[in-house]
């Protein structure tokens, strides 16, 4: 007798749908699976008996052989646990036949028949999705990560008798899942909490518009990690699809806490002693590293300086390319990486420079300093902003209670705040996807050389400055070209479609180091 | 002669054999040559070294390594002139520790009429460096020898100032060999010095700068010098040694006053305290070394010729023209939101921040001004994100 099951497993950021063949027959008691299972699949052998048994149908004694189809691909995990004891039931004929090509079914047993959650459900409904089935029967701990998934019936089985009754009668469980409270909750983080910091706040927002990479550098306590943390929130809002493809890395990286899909935009800060696999991704059996959990959202290095030089250089081509490919024990997957990124670090060793009343650090520490840092990673930058130490009338409010009533009313007046930043950045990034529908690229953070003429025309008095600029600063064309594209934001932000002197020369004043500085 | 220089060189490579000693074994050998000749025996009977240092000078003296050096010294044009020589600087001959051999690249300063070292920090403002090199100017066209130690910021200026007028001459005393230039940023300046001046050092070419060089070299600054005029020394400043050395070999000390709260100033502040002269403009100084009151049509005692005086007050006089023209230009040139930032800047950085703040202006506005105004040269950005004026 053989049974068929749906099921899935895990290759990178993906899931992909595999069968799962149970055949049972007289003969010698075996249980042999097969199929390129790893240690954690092959483990299912004793919870999957155990659980059966104590759902009250014992297996009789019989020559049971499993197969997981496709045999070419590498399973991983425990999701294969419950679909095994629904094909041994199904031979048992205590789960009917006909129902089984109907459901995708993950999920991992204990001994008492419970079903415990798994990662990566996400990805796997949304796969099984696309490939017609209909109907899923997932851990309900994990039910509500799939609540984006539209078109499905998706059941959350909390133990292996709900999952026969689901299967042998259609109505036995209610359908659809509970709904998270939608819309942001009211403690997010907000640039209208920073107060002062305006040239930061004017870099990141012409940062967050141009999807352009920002270094800032200022000295420690100054809030950068205050000001960084607010970047997603001033990011576009997510749509559906970036939510469910988000929320899928992060299922399969187990972080979603058996809670909703993630709404919000990544803000990921690794320490700077990170590794470089898990800057990266990869493993034996390939996870996701940081680059792709900040996928969509906003990825920043504090202390930039002391990261390990491999790590940052290892960071230039998936930066570029939007996605790295990582490439273990003979599996090979891609891992997006579409983000921001954003840096900080101190200016010398000290951290007071440039004021000399305080550092006192040579020429030569500082050339240091900044040295560990390789010229192609700082060119991944397009803006740098430096972030000096608040004054004390910026660092407290008069009032603290004033200041709570009166919040509604600052983040409406504010111009720097997180919602006022939100609707230009969503204008801007309107503007540039409007410009841009004919080109593969759509930020002007991306802006190749060669199309710099004709998406950036400079009117006459921006056209002069611009040659002063080149030839004061002597920059190199690189940097020549980082300032016309970040005047490009900047003009968009006001809505201009040319170039003029006050866009270049905060252009000019937000450029980053040049080779000349270093 | 040439066979007493080579032993004189002998000598003072010698490791463990300072300034003292190796004068010391002149004396008791009658020369160069008989010290280097001695024997082992002799040297240590002599109570001047003992008997490991004796071997070593017994060896290091007879090593065929020393003359191949010698003639790369002599190939790269490095003159010798050791204390017993009359090309010897007289006024170094009157200091303590006087150095037992010169290495010069280029010449030595003449003794007449006057020398004046120029010494301060190295992190200057942009103040410190405009009275530097206005100084090292105007020194230099009144004939006097601009002397200083090379490094970055106020030497720098003060070399520079000197190196701008035409036939003026500036010395740069080294803590390490002359054939080493040392800050590698100022190879121009070292090149040109060697043609218009010369680099001096007591240590042989070769030598790394050491740390502990830097501190003896100083007194070398101002043993050359009849004033050390001082320009921004912070409290405790390595220009302070260049003082106390000064002080002990007898030579006036002269500084630029700062403002009260200046810390880049301190130093030189408190030397004012304590009776150093002021410098209020350049021409104090000549004053200083005349001890007279110039006249404003002449130069008192001190004679320069009437090409110099010339000079010197035209410079005077072009300098309050740019005053005035400067004056003139901010009040037609600049926009008036350029003025308002102008007014709100000071000769220390400020930063974006603070500017907007003070000015009460948007800060895309403070910005474009800033950016603007740099390129009339009204005012600098002297690290990223932070703007002063220029003087």
């Amino acid at each position: 007798m053989l049974s068929k099951v749906y099921s899935a497993s895990i290759l990178g950021v993906e899931a992909s749908i595999v069968e799962v063949e149970v055949d049972m027959s007289n003969g010698l008691p075996v249980f042999h699976m097969t199929g390129y299972l790893g240690a954690r699949v092959r483990e299912a052998e004793d919870r999957v008996k155990t659980a059966v048994k104590n759902v009250n149908h014992p297996i009789p004694s019989s020559h049971i052989v499993i197969n997981v189809s496709p045999a070419s691909i590498r399973k991983s995990g425990t999701m294969l646990d419950l679909p095994i004891a629904v094909g041994i039931l199904a031979d048992m004929e205590i789960i009917r036949k006909s129902a089984l090509e109907e459901f995708l079914i993950v999920g991992e047993l204990s001994l008492d028949g419970k079903v415990n959650p798994i990662p990566g459900v996400l990805a796997m409904v949304h796969e099984a999705k696309k490939r017609g089935i209909k109907k899923a029967i997932v851990p309900v701990r994990n039910l509500m990560e799939t609540e984006l998934m539209e078109d499905m019936m998706i059941v959350g089985a909390g133990n292996l008798a709900e999952v026969i009754d689901v299967m042998n009668d259609d109505d036995a469980l209610p359908v659809g899942c509970p709904r998270s409270s939608e819309g942001l909750s009211g403690n997010e983080p907000d640039f209208c909490e920073v107060k002062g910091q305006e040239m930061a706040k004017q870099a990141i927002l012409i940062a967050a518009c141009g999807r352009h990479n920002l270094l800032m550098s200022g000295p420690p306590g100054t809030g950068k990690t205050l000001l960084a943390s607010r970047i997603p929130s001033i990011l576009p809002r997510l749509t559906n699809e970036e939510m469910i493809e988000i929320s899928k890395i992060y299922s399969i990286c187990g972080l979603l806490d058996h809670s909703s899909v993630i709404r919000k935009r990544p803000f990921r800060a690794p320490h700077h002693t990170i590794s470089d696999v898990a800057m990266l991704g990869g493993g034996a059996f390939p996870v996701p590293g940081e680059i792709t959990l900040a996928h969509r959202g906003v990825l920043f290095l504090d202390e930039l300086t002391l990261f390990r030089p491999f790590t940052l250089e290892s960071m230039r081509q998936p930066l570029e390319e939007g996605e790295i490919k990582v490439i273990r024990n003979g599996i090979s997957v891609n891992f997006p990486s579409d983000l921001m990124l954003v840096a900080a670090m101190n200016p010398c060793k000290c951290g007071y420079y440039p004021d000399r009343s305080r550092c006192r650090c040579t020429d030569y520490d500082i050339k240091r300093h900044i040295g560990h840092l390789s010229k192609p990673f700082l060119d991944r930058f397009d803006l740098m902003v430096h972030v000096d130490k608040p004054k004390y009338q910026e660092l407290v409010w008069e009032d603290v209670e004033e200041a709570e009533a009166c919040k509604e009313l600052r983040i409406l007046k504010d111009p720097y705040s997180s919602k006022s930043m939100q609707k230009v950045v969503e204008r801007v990034v309107a503007i540039q996807k409007e410009r841009y529908r004919k080109e593969e690229f759509s930020y002007n953070k991306d802006l190749p050389a060669k199309a710099l003429e004709t998406y950036c025309v400079l009117d006459g008095e921006g056209r002069a400055l611009l040659k002063r600029a080149y030839e004061k600063y002597s920059l190199s064309a690189r940097g020549y070209n980082k300032i016309i594209k970040v005047a490009r934001t900047i003009a968009d932000m006001e809505g201009e479609e040319y170039i003029r002197a006050p866009h270049v020369s905060e252009a000019i004043i937000l450029r980053n180091l040049e080779e000349s500085e270093m | 002669m040439e066979m007493e220089e080579y032993y004189d060189f002998l000598m003072s490579s010698c490791p463990g054999i300072g300034n003292h000693r190796a004068e010391k074994l002149y004396a008791m050998f009658g020369s160069s040559k008989g010290a280097v000749e001695a024997s082992v025996t002799d040297l240590v009977d002599s109570g001047i070294l003992k008997k490991e240092e004796g071997e070593i000078f017994y060896d290091h003296v007879r090593s065929g390594a020393n003359y191949q050096a010698y003639c790369q010294l002599k190939k790269d044009k490095i003159q010798l002139v050791s204390v017993h020589q009359k090309a010897y600087p007289t006024r170094l001959l009157t200091i303590p520790n006087r150095p037992y051999l010169l290495y010069i690249k280029g010449e030595l300063p003449k003794e007449q009429p006057y020398s004046v070292a120029v010494v301060g920090a190295r992190t200057c403002t942009q103040y410190g460096e405009t009275m530097a090199f206005q100084i090292g100017r105007q020194l230099a066209m009144a004939g006097v020898n601009v002397i200083s130690g090379l490094a970055k910021g106020i030497d720098g200026a003060a070399h520079r100032g000197a190196l701008s007028v035409e036939g003026g001459k500036t010395y740069a005393c080294l803590a390490g060999g002359v054939d080493l230039c040392f800050p590698r940023e100022h190879i121009a300046m070292y090149e040109e010095m060697s043609e218009r001046g010369g680099l001096i050092s007591e240590y042989p070419p070769g030598m790394k700068p050491l740390a502990k060089h830097f501190p003896l070299r100083n007194r070398i600054i101002s043993g050359l010098s009849d004033v050390v005029v001082v320009v921004e020394a912070r409290e405790r400043s390595g220009s302070l040694i260049t003082v106390d050395a000064a002080l002990e070999q007898n030579r006036m000390v002269m500084a630029v006053p700062g403002r009260m709260c200046d810390k880049m100033s301190l130093g030189c502040n408190q030397l004012l305290k304590l009776g150093a002269g002021i410098v209020t403009r350049p021409r104090d100084i000549l004053e200083m070394l005349t001890q007279e009151v110039f006249h404003e049509d002449g130069y008192g005692c001190y004679r320069m010729d009437e090409e110099k005086e010339e000079a010197l007050r035209c410079e005077e006089q072009s300098l309050k023209e740019q005053e005035k023209v400067k004056d003139h230009s901010l009040l037609h040139s600049l926009s008036a939101q350029e003025q308002m930032i102008y007014k709100v800047l000071d000769c220390t950085p400020k930063s974006i921040n603070q500017i907007t703040e003070e000015s009460k202006m948007k800060i895309g506005m403070v910005i474009e001004a800033l950016v603007s105004m740099e390129f009339k040269g009204f005012v600098k950005e002297s690290a990223r994100g932070s703007f002063e004026r220029l003087l």
